[in-house]
């Protein structure tokens, strides 16, 4: 039994503390402080499919690859060739350990690979790697890659990060409660993580690209942007993400806060049954794309954190993107075609969309714009679930609007899903059939050839701004706001690609 | 006695049930895909297949009844299922977050009862002056005020203008301030507003006029007389307010990134995560359950007459 002093004690402390965090400063110098705007189910990179998550595993884990504006880059493999049209043989990065200091080798990446393959796994994105059929371990710093079908963008679904490296001994140490302890060889070490409110990492002092500059990184869950903005401004907070136009010009004339913008690999898509109803007509769709001002949307409407689609249904980011001819906002052309198309007074239809303020803002936009041409739309705006169970219907009549990122930065990722035949209903809510995209598809995935694939999706380009089963509306710019304090961070295509490894605190 | 709590213990369980019921139905009644949802954006470029094997797995291709009798058949063993989205048991999760919850709702209930108290035997005290007006026209702006707003205010004052407080995070008794007072401060004008009515009533009892008579101090004519016998309508709504303060806290918990059970919620509802959906609903209304079970016993104890009611 402790004695009444004893008891005492620890309240003194209490209130010590207390003193104290009342008089420290919000962050330390050699401390960032990242905002997530939602909490990560996970942080076992292999199992989720999840940006949340993405943000912090990219701190922890890394991948074999990774790709920037110059092309694929070294991360975990140093070189790469293909043996024949389904082998792949990469070189790995020697002298790396995890975090655990178990070392990374071929083994490593043969565990984590058949780790997402196994289906008793229910890894969410098994799909970017389904296409592998063998990992080989040729020695301890060689695999390679067999796929089951010739497989050219393979080394571009090794860029995602769900494919990053774990350590195998971590994961059969720990279970299932890898997801709560990641082990990778990423330049931060996970150090805690409080659920709903914060991720700590540490700096990794043997990161073999060197110890990072930062020494802590905390990454916060905050999911309402006005309270991002706040603890922007108030210096609590050093980083946050997907920054609204409104506060984006708010922020942008704040002393000691930077702005930045920058096209990702993000589109912003208006897709149509191309199987029912009048739009079917491919003139009633030339129609809609003639009586939309896309490029109103893009610079009005999202107040610059958008450019115009003039590369198709993915950015010029994207391996493939290629310049097409664009439809002109010109509503009289509009009701010359619904004239010709047999809809003088145009048609009743409806367009789906899910619950997103930016979709939100879109959709009305539209609605607006196809009434001047005496199309009436009815906006549907769902969550998630529903607007997915709907749009899915075959024979629901009517437009949808959707999001897409192309992850790989390889048009194979958004034009096979979005086009191929064999993706309806799953992912070509189009219902779109076309014996000639499919094969130019499929053979862009089977021939490695970087000439013939771009041929092949630059026509499927042609072909699919001339059918139009879905049309890019704008690219979305992916928008971040930082502390000026905080410099060197590199932030390629998406925030959850954020990198701090080479960082530095003023 | 006992037979009176039995009595009360027995209607709760037939709620809690009740809930079970709602529970289920509406989360199975409402439209859309919950494989798609849980895939979320990596339902582009899944297969059919793939949806229906995990479809399976997770026994969603079953008949509803079959899943109900799974789900009460688990709950009886106390277990409320995993998550699909962390893949961890939702009853581990509801326990991470409860702390925080309680934290919050216990802060904002004394918020309201240091402040509501006092101000509404103020405003008894002094009915229709300026006073009372000031004060009532306070508690009702504090009742309309939504709490969205009123939390992006504070917060804006007191952690961006003035730096007294962080806006938002856990770890300190600081960051506890700003979303007490926000939750609270309706609770704090129900409270306030609830004890001048009681107050009122029971003012202008004789007891009161003989106390005064005697020569009593106001003080102890107001706070002996007076409020014991106010007492049991103040805390039975102070009691309700316990219940309310845990939705209330939903909204603010997202506005201060507070780690709470109202943002587990928020957060299954997004991702259609059903089980934990359903175990944190239903833990919800079982603390609400509790809390009006203790509240009514507790009633029962300072009315003796409630109990034969």
């Amino acid at each position: 039994m402790p004695n009444n002093a004893a008891q005492r004690i620890p309240h003194i402390f209490l209130a010590l503390l207390l003193a104290l965090a009342w008089a420290a400063p919000p962050v330390q110098a050699a401390t960032v402080v990242v905002a997530n705007p939602g909490e990560p189910p996970t942080l076992d990179a292999n199992m989720t499919f999840n940006g949340f998550s993405f943000l912090v595993t990219n701190q922890i884990l890394e991948t074999l690859v990774y790709k920037d504006e110059a092309g694929f880059q070294p991360r975990l493999a140093t070189a790469w060739e293909a043996v024949d049209e389904r082998t792949w043989r990469l070189k790995l990065r020697e002298g790396v350990t995890f975090h655990d200091g178990t070392p990374f080798d071929a083994h490593a990446v043969k565990f984590t690979i058949e780790r997402i393959l196994d289906p008793a796994n229910r890894a969410q994105g098994r799909f970017v790697v389904s296409m592998i059929e063998e990992v080989r371990v040729i020695d301890a710093h060689t695999v390679e890659l067999v796929t089951s079908s010739p497989f050219a963008p393979l080394l571009a679904h090794l860029t995602h990060p769900m494919t990053a490296i774990v350590s195998p001994a971590a994961v059969e140490r720990l279970g299932e409660d890898f997801g709560r302890h990641p082990v990778g060889t990423g330049p931060f070490v996970f150090e805690s993580w409080q659920a709903g409110d914060q991720v700590i990492l540490r700096r990794n002092e043997h990161y073999w690209g060197g110890a990072p500059a930062i020494e802590t990184v905390i990454i916060r869950t905050i999911p309402e942007p006005a309270t991002q903005v706040v603890e922007l401004r108030s210096g609590a907070v050093d980083f946050i993400f997907n920054v609204s136009p409104d506060h984006m010009n708010d922020l942008s004339s704040r002393p000691g806060i930077a702005v930045r913008k920058e096209l990702g690999w993000g589109s912003t898509l208006l897709g149509f049954n191309v199987t029912q109803g009048p739009l079917a007509d491919v003139r009633v769709r030339r129609a809609i794309a003639h009586a939309l001002n896309t490029d109103a949307m893009a610079t009005q409407l999202r107040q610059g954190l958008a450019v115009p689609a003039t590369t198709g249904l993915v950015p010029e980011t994207v391996w493939g993107a290629a310049e097409v001819g664009r439809y002109p906002y010109d509503p009289a052309e509009a009701r010359r075609l619904l004239a010709e198309a047999g809809y003088p007074n145009g048609f009743r239809t409806s367009l789906l969309a899910f619950e997103s303020p930016e979709l939100r803002q879109i959709a009305e936009a539209i609605q607006f714009l196809l009434g001047e041409v005496g199309i009436e739309v009815e906006v549907q705006i769902l969550e998630y679930g529903a607007y997915s169970a709907l749009v899915t219907e075959p024979d629901r009549e009517g437009m949808f609007l959707t999001t897409w990122g192309t992850v790989t930065l390889d048009s194979d990722y958004t034009l096979y899903a979005l086009l191929h035949s064999s993706q309806i209903p799953d992912n070509n809510f189009s219902f779109y059939r076309n014996e000639e995209v499919d094969r130019l598809l499929d053979e862009a995935r089977r021939n490695a050839d970087e000439a013939f694939r771009l041929e092949a999706y630059r026509r499927v380009a042609e072909i699919v701004q001339e059918e139009l089963p879905i049309m890019a509306l704008y690219y979305p710019l992916f928008s971040y706001a930082k502390n000026a304090r905080v410099e060197g961070e590199v932030i390629n295509y998406s925030w959850i690609n954020l990198n701090l490894a080479d960082a530095v605190v003023k | 006695m006992a037979r009176y709590v039995l009595q009360r213990l027995l209607s709760a369980v037939v709620v809690l049930w009740g809930v079970t019921v709602l529970v289920f139905s509406m989360v199975h009644a409402t439209p859309g895909d919950p494989v798609r949802v849980l895939l979320g954006d990596s339902a582009r470029g899944a297969t059919a297949e793939d949806l229906a094997r995990l479809r399976s797995e997770l026994g969603l291709d079953q008949p509803l009844l079959v899943q109900y009798k799974n789900f009460l058949a688990g709950l009886l063993q106390g277990d409320l299922g995993k998550s699909w989205r962390t893949n961890r048991p939702v009853a581990a999760e509801i326990a991470e977050r409860l702390p925080y919850t309680l934290q919050l709702t216990v802060a904002a209930l004394l918020v309201a009862v240091l402040i509501g108290l006092p101000a509404g035997v103020l405003a008894a005290t002094r009915p229709y002056s300026s006073v009372d007006y000031a004060l009532t026209g306070l508690a009702l702006v504090g009742v309309s005020m939504p709490v969205f707003w009123l939390g992006l205010l504070l917060m804006m004052v007191f952690a961006l203008t003035l730096g007294w407080f962080p806006a938002s995070g856990s770890g300190t008794w600081r960051h506890l301030v700003l979303p007490a007072l926000t939750v609270g401060a309706a609770s704090t004008a129900f409270i306030a507003r609830m004890t001048r009515a009681a107050m009122l009533e029971v003012l202008t009892e004789d007891y009161v006029r003989t106390a005064r008579a005697k020569g009593l101090s106001e003080w102890a004519v107001v706070g002996k007389h007076a409020l014991r016998n106010a007492a049991a309508p103040i805390l039975t709504a102070i009691g309700l307010q316990f219940g309310g303060l845990m939705g209330g806290a939903v909204l603010t918990e997202t506005v201060f990134a507070w780690p709470g059970l109202g943002r587990l919620v928020v957060n299954a509802i997004l991702t259609r995560d059903l089980y934990m959906l359903q175990g944190s609903i239903l833990f919800t209304a079982f603390l609400f359950i509790v809390v009006n079970l203790l509240v009514d016993i507790g009633y029962s104890l300072l009315n003796p007459k409630v109990r034969f009611a």
